[in-house]
């Protein structure tokens, strides 16, 4: 029962974890929290629906990348225009202006598709189970080992060997001493949401996969809770974040599996509901460690 | 002579043709009667309340049709999916004296505070929408078409003791529907003989289901239950499905709807029986088929399950109009008390003493992409009246 929590704590803790990360790089070069960011994984997966068993008829292996080209280009879109925008007044109004364009976002999706429920089927071998000792999807190790090794690759190639990814990161360190320097601040604020966008997408598609039925709030709720896995981590390190999202799903699940073991605590056990297990854990980090478990960077008052 | 002659023809002709302006049947003054639905208009479910307003007017469109000599018209109201909302639309209408009947077709909780609103005013208020079970005695004329919960759950239970299970597990929807059906399932399950061994209650948003069911799997039940809505229990059986979950998985009446099975697709939901209205839409009957015609002619679409109860609804009211002349609504209810049988689109309609649907109860199994309904038999009565 325990080692199963564990398994599917990974499964959702991936995903936490690759949604964490947007919403880390964006605080960490922009100084806000992106609350549109959650929606773009319902515009990801609802893109490839689209592209193909919904309506172009691509195959998947098209349909996943353009899909995710496109969710990314639109979070850069959405963050030239109107983040940046809005950040440049005051932190509050890019807030604002974020959940404004999740609403749009949100509602956009459902006068467009609908708001009822929708098929998303085509995984394919990715469906079927690795084995009885690991009862996970091969999708389920995909997104593992894709998420963790693209994040990976990112860290270890672009981050650290390209001149942008140097660039991102100073401007993460010290946004202000950036901004000093004359880094290339558009650039840097394109990208970052680019690739928050692109991971927001891949990790919409993840799940629409594994639920195979999509609706237009999916990333919501999702989305809320890596924000709270990348707070735990420490928002402003990337790889905390990504820590904080595995940390989140793994307790998540074993709290819960917990709770159904013990016969007078099970029919409570909608109170132990992932929402308000992911506040208990933040209220406990924040009390304890208010930069996050893995946050090592210097503290600042805003 | 001339001018007085004149005069006699003028006043004449006059007189005719006042006499004619009143006299023709086909111009007389039609008693109105009203019809009151307070349903979800805006909101998230307002898709919904629209379709079942739709259903409503075909309705009133049909009888007045049939009945030239009368007039009914709907009053509309939106009830904002609240009790409170409901509640005030409600006393506005039954302040009407020519609306002779209420159709409450929101959820159960939006009923409640409309029949609190409305008791006393001698109103029948008839529901297509909302199933609690302590909905039946509630101290108000109310005339379900739709089955409540507890009859649902007593056809459920019935149909896994003809599987030949003792053992039952329930994974739930925390909200009001799903909790009443599962407390009706257990009440009845157990009056049967069965032990129900294992819930597992989810929150609205969940998408997983892995923990819930993985829970529900190590007590190995002889068969599940999925109180939750269309949605959830898509979901769950493509989960359970997937995990490996072979026992049979029951669902109530909120899953028969085409909208669970384009929720499934291609998956196969493996053994997975549900309650049913009676209506055969595979081979519909002649009734049925005009209905869903004129419904599809009228809103572009088929209609859903409560778009057909709340047509046999505001249809039941105007055919008891129509037979009796000049009703009003004191004798609308005792007409509704005394019905014998009413053959709507959703079945044969006749009501027991606490205002529920008397009806058998069809079981469904989900086959070829359709419901396919099974062996009739699977008879439930309410253990509520």
């Amino acid at each position: 029962m325990f080692y199963e929590a564990i398994i599917n704590g990974l499964i959702v803790g991936a995903i936490y974890a690759v949604v964490a990360l947007g919403y880390s790089l964006v605080y960490s070069v922009l100084g806000f929290v992106n609350f549109a960011h959650g929606d773009l994984l319902a515009v990801g997966v609802y893109l490839c629906l689209f592209l193909s068993t919904g309506g172009l008829g691509l195959p998947l292996l098209i349909a996943i990348p353009v899909a995710v080209g496109i969710t990314g280009l639109l979070a850069a879109g959405i963050g030239r225009l109107l983040l940046i925008p809005a950040a440049q007044k005051s932190s509050l109004a890019a807030l604002l202006v974020a959940i404004g364009v999740s609403v749009i976002l949100q509602s956009a999706l459902a006068a467009v598709f609908t708001s009822e429920a929708l098929p998303f089927h085509g995984g394919g071998f990715l469906g079927t189970t690795v084995s009885a000792w690991l009862p996970m999807k091969w999708l389920h190790v995909a997104t593992l080992a894709g998420g963790v090794g693209s994040l990976a690759l990112l860290w270890a190639f672009f981050f650290h060997r390209s001149a942008l990814g140097l660039e991102i990161r100073a401007s993460a360190s010290n946004p202000r001493a950036a901004q000093i320097l004359g880094l290339r601040r558009e650039q840097v604020f394109t990208v970052v949401f680019l690739i928050s966008g692109v991971f927001a997408a891949l990790a919409g598609i993840a799940v629409g996969l594994d639920d195979q039925l999509i609706v237009p709030t999916l990333g919501f709720s999702l989305g809320l809770r890596a924000f709270v896995a990348s707070v735990i981590g420490g928002i402003r390190s990337l790889g905390g974040a990504v820590a904080g999202g595995f940390l989140l799903g793994i307790t998540e699940n074993l709290v819960a599996a917990a709770v159904l073991q013990v016969p007078k605590l099970a029919p409570y056990a909608g109170a132990f509901s992932k929402d308000a297990i992911a506040m208990v854990v933040l209220a406990l980090v924040l009390t304890w460690r208010p930069r996050g478990v893995f946050d090592r960077s210097l503290e600042t008052r805003p | 002579m001339k001018t007085k002659t004149l005069a006699r023809t003028v006043l004449c002709t006059l007189a005719l043709l006042v006499t004619g302006c009143t006299g023709r049947p086909g111009n007389q003054v039609s008693k109105v009667y009203r019809i009151g639905i307070v349903t979800p208009l805006t909101g998230e479910v307002q898709d919904l309340g629209k379709e079942m307003l739709a259903a409503a007017q075909l309705a009133v469109g049909e009888a007045n049709a049939a009945n030239p000599g009368m007039h009914f018209e709907l009053i509309p109201r939106d009830d904002q999916g609240s009790a409170a909302s409901a509640a005030l639309v409600a006393r506005s209408i039954v302040q009407d004296p020519s609306a002779i009947a209420l159709i409450a077709a929101g959820t159960s909780a939006v009923a409640k505070g409309l029949i609190e609103a409305v008791k006393g005013s001698g109103i029948a208020v008839l529901t297509s929408t909302a199933t609690a079970s302590d909905l039946t005695g509630s101290g108000a004329p109310l005339f379900r078409v739709i089955p409540p919960n507890s009859a649902q759950a007593a056809s459920l239970a019935m149909y896994a003791h003809k599987l030949g299970v003792r053992t039952a597990a329930i994974i739930f929807e925390q909200d009001d529907y799903s909790v009443d059906l599962k407390e009706a399932f257990k009440r009845s399950f157990t009056q049967q003989g069965g032990a129900i061994i294992g819930e597992a209650p989810f929150e609205p948003d969940e998408t997983a289901f892995r923990s819930q069911l993985n829970q529900l799997a190590n007590v190995k039940p002889g068969v599940i239950l999925a109180a939750a809505q269309h949605v959830p229990v898509a979901r769950i059986l493509i989960r359970a499905r997937e995990m490996g979950i072979s026992q049979p998985i029951l669902a109530g009446e909120t899953a028969f709807t085409d909208k669970l099975l384009a929720a499934l697709g291609k998956a196969d939901p493996g053994q997975f029986f549900l309650t049913g209205s009676g209506m055969d839409l595979e081979h519909p009957s002649a009734r049925v088929s005009s209905f869903l015609q004129a419904f599809e002619a009228k809103s572009g679409k088929r209609p859903g399950m409560y778009g057909c109860y709340t047509y046999d609804a505001v249809s039941l009211v105007t055919h008891l109009a129509a037979k009796s002349v000049g009703i009003d609504r004191q004798h609308l209810i005792t007409a509704l008390q005394e019905l014998k049988g009413y053959d709507g689109v959703t079945g044969l309609i006749a009501f027991e003493a606490g205002g529920n649907v008397a009806r058998e109860y069809t079981i469904y199994a989900v086959r070829d992409g359709g419901f396919q309904p099974l062996s009739a038999g699977a008879q439930g009565k309410s253990d509520k009246q």
